[in-house]
Parts: structure tokens; sequence; C-alpha cells
């Protein structure tokens, strides 16, 4: 890690500090705080009042007779009270014991972007639409809304893709880089671009489309965090590199068998050819790959339906192979390991819920967010898993 | 903020103890915020928690460090914060991502960047640069593991890294 930017971040911010000029502090209410801070302008008083009240009605009212305040210490975690050992718990999982320190899992919204009832929320506001599925990371976010346009955003600002997308545009797992096959005068190329700030276009470089009539249309299938593109069809298996002088690179040749089915923090999931086409037949394995092509194994993954790694590499949450797919719409647990495979848990869904299938998410490198349905209405929520001590709540949204 | 105010509530009204650790707790909420109203929104919100729960913070082990995560909690867990977007309205707004102190904070090549970090990066990153806290007390202050920190740092300064790598300070990240 870079001493210098360490350095410069500390010196950065005391110095901001330390040029503050500190405001005077405002009065304080002796009785219940009122809803009024008198010395703001209007208009921003009346954005203060639903604040202020929000949070005066958080601590008014008492929730198992005590008054609400930061959690202890650790292992008791803060922003939620301990969580009722039911609703969280199976009838085969066994009780904690009772000398063991319930770990209490916050009830707070996601910290990630997420849909639920086609609707989408980034950092906790709603992004005007309705949408099918979002995914990216810390750095944005690539979504599609029920019309089957494709945007993407950092935070709720939002960018619609133009063009048409038979083949869907894909986003690296920390939300910086996203790559898309389009019709660039008549012909096909792999393009991408940075969703930085000031973020700019990846170039471009020809592909063969192939003809989706017979299988052999060309898929973006993995966009890595450090802006590799993978483009792979029947016919064609190219590795763009847009930020290594434009290069490409035939892996047909330098990984021959190879199929790349997606991205992860942890590495490029690769199944050989040999063993099965999906994800649920064969081996998959995580890899590496380099800018000459060469892919370098780095650890098995479970066949799998669907598979999702934390944004540390720390985890990997999947559902077995054949666990959904056709008219499953959910399902009650997600098989959950480290990837050192020295760590594993099964995650089983509120009493009454099931996960929604493929629209589960790492928080970090203990929680995934998912949405989950009701076993009896139908209705969603979204509920929140820690894979560290295999128990899953309810959590609240907006 | 952890050691400019006194650890000790004891002998203090509230009143008293708050007039001390207002300017530390309007700093701390403006590093996380990035502009004045939402730190004073946010720093305020601390102080009315505080009073609610005064037996509980003045009896801790350090009243300092519970007005910490209390402050930290109110801002990782609250909406986008309205002041920015009303700011708007008012005759001079600020400049997205400039404080309205402007000067220094205009020449600094992380400070915008930081601002533009998710809330719990952001918080993270404050609370090892600024307030100087080891992991295991960013941890306490968060309710999260130390590899949760460990992990949101990372992030948070590859993210950074990247950001004055567009700058054109230093090549991309890899």
């Amino acid at each position: 890690m870079s001493v210098d930017i360490e350095e410069a971040l500390g010196r950065e911010l005391r110095e901001v500090a330390d040029g503050l000029h500190i405001p005077a502090m405002p009065p304080l209410e002796q009785e219940t705080p009122r809803a009024q801070r008198h010395w703001q302008p209007l208009l921003v008083a009346a954005a203060v009042v639903l604040i202020v009240a929000g949070a005066v009605a958080v601590v008014a009212i008492p929730r198992d007779g005590q008054e609400l305040g930061p959690a202890p210490p650790s292992p008791s975690r803060t922003e939620s009270e301990p969580s009722p050992p039911s609703p969280s718990r199976t009838e085969s999982e066994p009780s904690p014991s009772r000398t063991e320190p319930v770990v209490t899992i916050p009830t707070t919204a996601p910290t990630v972007p997420y849909v639920l009832e086609q609707r989408l929320y980034v950092d906790g506001e709603q992004v005007p639409g309705t949408w099918w599925s979002v995914d990216g990371g810390d750095a944005g976010w690539l979504a599609q809304r029920t019309d089957y346009t494709w945007w993407w955003g950092r935070g709720t600002e939002t960018n619609e893709m133009t063009g048409s997308y038979d083949v869907p545009p894909v986003i690296s797992p920390n939300g910086r880089y996203v790559a898309e096959v389009r019709i660039d005068n008549g012909e096909g190329v792999v393009t991408g671009f940075d969703t930085g700030p000031g973020g700019e276009g990846l170039g471009s470089v020809p592909v063969d489309l192939g003809d989706p009539q017979d299988g052999s249309a060309v898929f973006i299938r993995a966009v890595t965090n450090d802006g590799k593109v993978i483009a792979q069809g029947t016919n064609t298996r190219l590795l763009w590199l847009p930020l290594a002088g434009n290069g490409t690179v035939d892996l047909t040749v330098t990984a021959p068998g190879q199929l790349i089915l997606g991205s992860t923090a942890a590495g490029l999931v690769v199944n050989d050819e040999a063993g099965g086409i999906e994800p649920a037949e064969g081996e998959p394995y995580l890899a590496k790959i380099s800018d000459d092509g060469e892919l370098t194994r780095i650890g098995a993954v479970p066949p799998h339906d669907f598979v999702v790694v934390s944004p540390g590499a720390v985890w990997l949450a999947w559902t077995p192979a054949g666990s959904t797919g056709g008219e499953v719409t959910s399902i009650p647990k997600l098989e959950a390991q480290t990837v050192d495979r020295t760590q594993q848990a099964t995650l089983t869904a509120p009493d009454g819920w099931g996960f929604r299938v493929r629209a589960w998410v790492w928080e970090d490198d203990d929680y995934v967010v998912s949405p989950v349905v009701s076993d009896r209405d139908g209705g969603e929520r979204m509920a929140r898993c820690s894979a560290q001590t295999a128990r899953c709540v309810l959590i609240n949204t907006p | 903020m952890m050691d400019t105010v006194t650890s000790s509530a004891d002998g203090c009204t509230f009143e008293e103890y708050a007039g001390i650790a207002w300017p530390s707790l309007y700093r701390y909420a403006y590093l996380l915020a990035g502009n004045h109203a939402d730190a004073e929104d946010i720093a305020q919100q601390t102080l009315v928690n505080a009073y609610r729960s005064w037996s509980r913070v003045k009896g801790s082990d350090s009243p300092a460090a519970y007005l910490c995560r209390m402050l930290t909690n109110t801002y990782v867990s609250q909406r986008r914060p309205k002041g920015r977007r009303l700011e708007l309205l008012t005759d001079a707004p600020p400049e997205p991502g400039h404080a309205r102190v402007g000067g220094p904070e205009e020449r600094m090549a992380l400070w915008p960047h930081v601002k533009s970090l998710p809330p719990r990066q952001r918080a993270v990153i404050v609370l090892r640069y600024y307030e100087d806290l080891s992991e295991q007390e960013i941890a306490d202050v968060l309710g999260c593991s130390r590899g949760n920190v460990k992990s949101t740092a990372h992030h948070a300064l590859k993210a950074l890294r990247a950001a004055l790598g567009s700058d054109g300070s230093d090549g991309r990240e890899n």
C-alpha cells in the first residue's frame, strides 16, 4: 500500500478540518427536541424537520423496554437491536449456546444498489422508473429497466445507454468499467467506457458478431476490475485490453477450450468445455487472466446455477446446480463458502420467505443481501445474511 | 475527536459537555458529509440523541468514543441529506464538491475524491486518517468486523488511487 496516499490523506483531512469555521452550537432544547431550528433558512429548516423528527422518532420509541442507543462493543453490532431468535432460524438450525454472544445483524437498508418489486434503490433513494435488475460495485452500477433499456449510474445519477441491446452490456465487479457489443457503421464492435467522474470511452475493436439464429452470437462474458474485456461466442473468443494499448488476444489460441462464465472480485469463473459448457456442469474454477491471455487457476468453484463473490474476494454464495431455472422464482437456501474453502455456511431465508433467484449480492465480506419472496402471498422484502454466523434477518427499506 | 474531547464527563452537565464536544463533532461531521449544511444536521442530531441517552453516554468508558459512534451511525444510516439539494435554492449555491470555505480545499488532490466515496468507505477513511483509529476501534465504531474494515479501506484506497490516476497524477490502478 502506497505510503504517499495515506500520508496525503492524513494531511489533507487535517488541513480541511483545521481550516473550518465552526458555527455556533445550536441551542439545545431541555424538553423533547422540537422539530424547528430557528437559525436556519426556512427551506432548509423544513427539510431538517423531517430529519430531526425522524431521529427523535427512532430514539423515542422504546423497543424491548429500553431506549435505543449505540449497541455495546463487540460482539454485538450497532444500528440494530438483537434479532429475535425464531424468525431468522429454521427448525433444522441449532440454537446457539446460551453462553455464546448473540451477534446482531443490522436491519438497516442495504448499502448496495438493489431492486425490490421493480423499484431501484441507490444510496437509499429510489431511482425513477421500473427495473428488472441491477449490478455493479462501489464505483458504479448497471441496470435494466422493464422496457429493456439499459442504464448506468453513479449514486442516483443515471445515464441511458443508447442503442439496441440484443446482447446485454456487462459491468466490472467494482463498477468501474462497462463493456458492450454494438454495431458501428454496419460492423460489430466491442466497446466500453469508464464510469468514473469524467469517465472516458475505452475505444473499440471490431468483432464478428456471430448469428443469434445458430447460437454463435458473441456475448460480453466478463469485464475485470482492471478493465480487461472478454467477449465470447461459438466462433470468437476475444480478450480486449483497452487500457493496455487497445490490444486483443485470441483466446482460442492462449486458452483453448476454456469458457469464461463471468468476472468476480476473486477472478474469472471459467469452465472447461470438455466437462460441460454450463456452470452447473463439469468443474468450474476461478482464474486470473494475464495480458497475454493465459489463464492461471486460483481455486475450484462448486458446480452452480449462479455464484457471486464478496468484494474482498473472501466468500462465495451460490445455488447448487439444478436448483433454479424453469419456473423457480425463489429458493429457501443459499450455500456459502470462503474462497479458500476453509469455512462453509448455509444461509437460510427467514421463515416464510425464499431468496429471489439470481438477485443476491454481497455488501461486504460478511453480509449478503437479497430480495426475499413471501411463501404466502408473493410479496417481497429485503433480507440480510451473515456468512460468518449463518443467520439471516428481514431488513428495513425505504 | 477522540483525543481532543475530554474523555470524562464526570461533573459536567450535558450542556457543558456538548459545548466542549461541539467543535470536534462538527469537524468530524464535516469530513464525513463534505458540506456545512449536512454537517450541522448530523452533528445536531448526534447531540439530540446524546441528550436522550445522556446517562448512558456519561457512564460509558469514553463519552467521546460514544459520540463518535453515534455520529458515524447517524451519517451512515440516514438517507442522503436534503440540505445539499436545498442549498441550490439559495442565492449563492456552492459548486458541487466544494466547501463554502473554498480556497485550500479546492487545491487538494484527494479531498474532492474522498467526498465522492460511498458513506461507509468515507467513514473508514476519516476514522483511520483523521481520527487515527485502529482497525479494531473503527470496527467498534461501525459495528462490524475488522475484516470488513480492512476490505472497506482497501476499496476506498483503490478508488482514491484510481481517481488520482484519472486526474493524471498516477498510472491507472491495475
